[in-house]
């Protein structure tokens, strides 16, 4: 089990660095390709470094290798996922710190942003964070003359309302601030919230293969159903440019895009030695366990962060 | 929004004192920011917790959050009927969107939470930040 000192709260988090109360220098990761069990060992070891005070406000840029199919927290396997469809194809599956539901990830650019709850330009709420982190991938993505357009928050109740709301897939279910070219989801994001610290991360489609999707998630209704949803809901960014667009220049762009957006100067840096080890601890004691990757918590759980509480 | 009869946390969790126990949820205020609740995590009964240390999770539309007692104590009671109708979080936080009740270890630390008026100002201040 880890301990940590919580910080509560922004002015916590100020008063333990004063290094960091202008916030105007960050720290930019690139940790490249991973398997799907590291990227989020890394995505939550650096959340809880944040939340202890042990780490700048950071923006992670990376890729996957294999794919992995990640699941939202509350996301249950058995019903969501066809197992041996992933194993045959070579594909990982993996449960995230974060909410929502099932993505693929594979050709595709993915954020990840942790930084104290409270901290500007991000406000206090859930929706403040996604507007401004909208903010910046779509300015990123119109560098690419693409016509994207995003989700606004006009209706509260919009996603309850949406057939699509309770979808396997996280891409069939659009939501404010989300970003969408021709009506479909090209960006898909999730938050954690806690200990005064935010993360959210999100995958920003390149290429993406319906059927692929269609082979490896369960889903009620027949197979063309499910595959007209996919088509009428997700879309990548490459099928709507006549020169492809790769990982590294999508990288760069939202890379600066973050930079101008959030008006902070973007230092690339290293994860810690504590972070490091946090990884490592969260690879053993979790990432790579099939207990927390195809147990999604229920009602009763022993323990938010001991893993062993669930063995199927 | 504030009751008066209850006890608030930084974290936008509410404690009521029913004699030697604590029935604990979440604020109207952070349901609010949340918006649609759609999963809860709860711990089972008889399971220890620290004060001001997570005891859940909860998954709206848009993010999870942990679940923060403000009192130390063991489980005695689960809202188990949150695993069907989370909604109950959103539409009756002080009443059906009860979470958990605990025996109080440590009654004095029910002194230290803030009160209506305090988390009220509280909230204000952080959405004006």
């Amino acid at each position: 089990m880890l301990h940590f000192v919580r910080n509560d709260n922004f002015f916590d988090f100020l008063r333990l660095h004063q290094d960091y109360i202008t916030m105007k220098t960050w720290r930019y990761l690139d940790t490249g390709f991973s398997n799907g069990y590291e990227n989020m060992a890394v995505d939550e070891a650096i959340y809880l470094s944040c939340q202890q005070g042990n780490s700048p406000p950071t923006i992670r840029l990376y890729g996957w290798t294999p794919p992995a199919l990640s699941l939202g927290y509350f996301q249950k396997a058995g019903e969501s996922v066809d197992l041996s469809a992933c194993a045959q194809r070579g594909i990982d599956v993996v449960r995230r710190l974060s909410g929502g539901r099932a993505v693929l990830h594979d050709q595709e650019l993915t954020y990840s942003l942790i930084c104290p709850e409270g901290m500007p330009p991000f406000g206090t709420t859930v929706l403040e964070a996604y507007k401004v982190i909208g903010e910046c991938l779509l300015h990123a993505l119109k560098g690419f003359h693409l016509d994207v357009q995003w989700v606004p928050y006009r209706d509260k109740y919009v996603c309850l309302r949406h057939p699509h709301t309770r979808n396997v897939n996280c891409f069939s279910s659009p939501s404010w601030y989300e970003i969408t070219i021709e009506g479909k989801k090209v960006c898909g994001s999730a938050q954690k919230r806690g200990g005064g610290t935010f993360l959210q991360h999100g995958s920003i489609l390149l290429e993406h293969d319906e059927e692929i999707l269609a082979d490896v998630l369960c889903f009620k209704k027949g197979r063309e159903d499910f595959l007209s949803e996919l088509r009428s809901t997700t879309t990548s960014i490459n099928r709507h440019l006549k020169v492809k667009v790769g990982f590294y220049e999508l990288q760069a762009r939202v890379l600066k895009s973050f930079e101008e957006h959030l008006g902070v100067t973007l230092n690339k840096g290293m994860l810690s030695e504590y972070e490091h080890e946090l990884k490592d601890r969260l690879l053993k004691e979790k990432y790579a366990r099939s207990e927390w990757n195809l147990n999604a918590c229920h009602i009763h759980n022993n323990s938010v962060t001991n893993v062993k509480a669930h063995v199927a | 929004m504030f009751p008066d009869n209850l006890k608030y946390i930084k974290n936008h969790s509410w404690l009521k004192v029913e004699g030697d126990k604590g029935r604990i949820g979440l604020t109207f205020y952070a349901q609010q920011q949340l918006s649609d609740i759609v999963f809860v995590e709860l711990p089972e009964a008889g399971k220890a917790l620290t004060s001001l240390n997570p005891f859940g999770s909860i998954e709206s539309v848009k993010a999870t959050m942990d679940l923060i007692t403000p009192v130390s104590g063991e489980v005695v009671e689960v809202n188990s009927s949150l695993a069907d109708h989370p909604e109950n979080v959103n539409q009756d936080p002080y009443g059906e969107g009860w979470m958990i009740v605990v025996k109080l270890k440590n009654p004095a630390e029910v002194n230290s939470l803030m009160s209506a008026a305090e988390y009220k100002t509280f909230t204000e201040t952080e959405a004006g930040q």
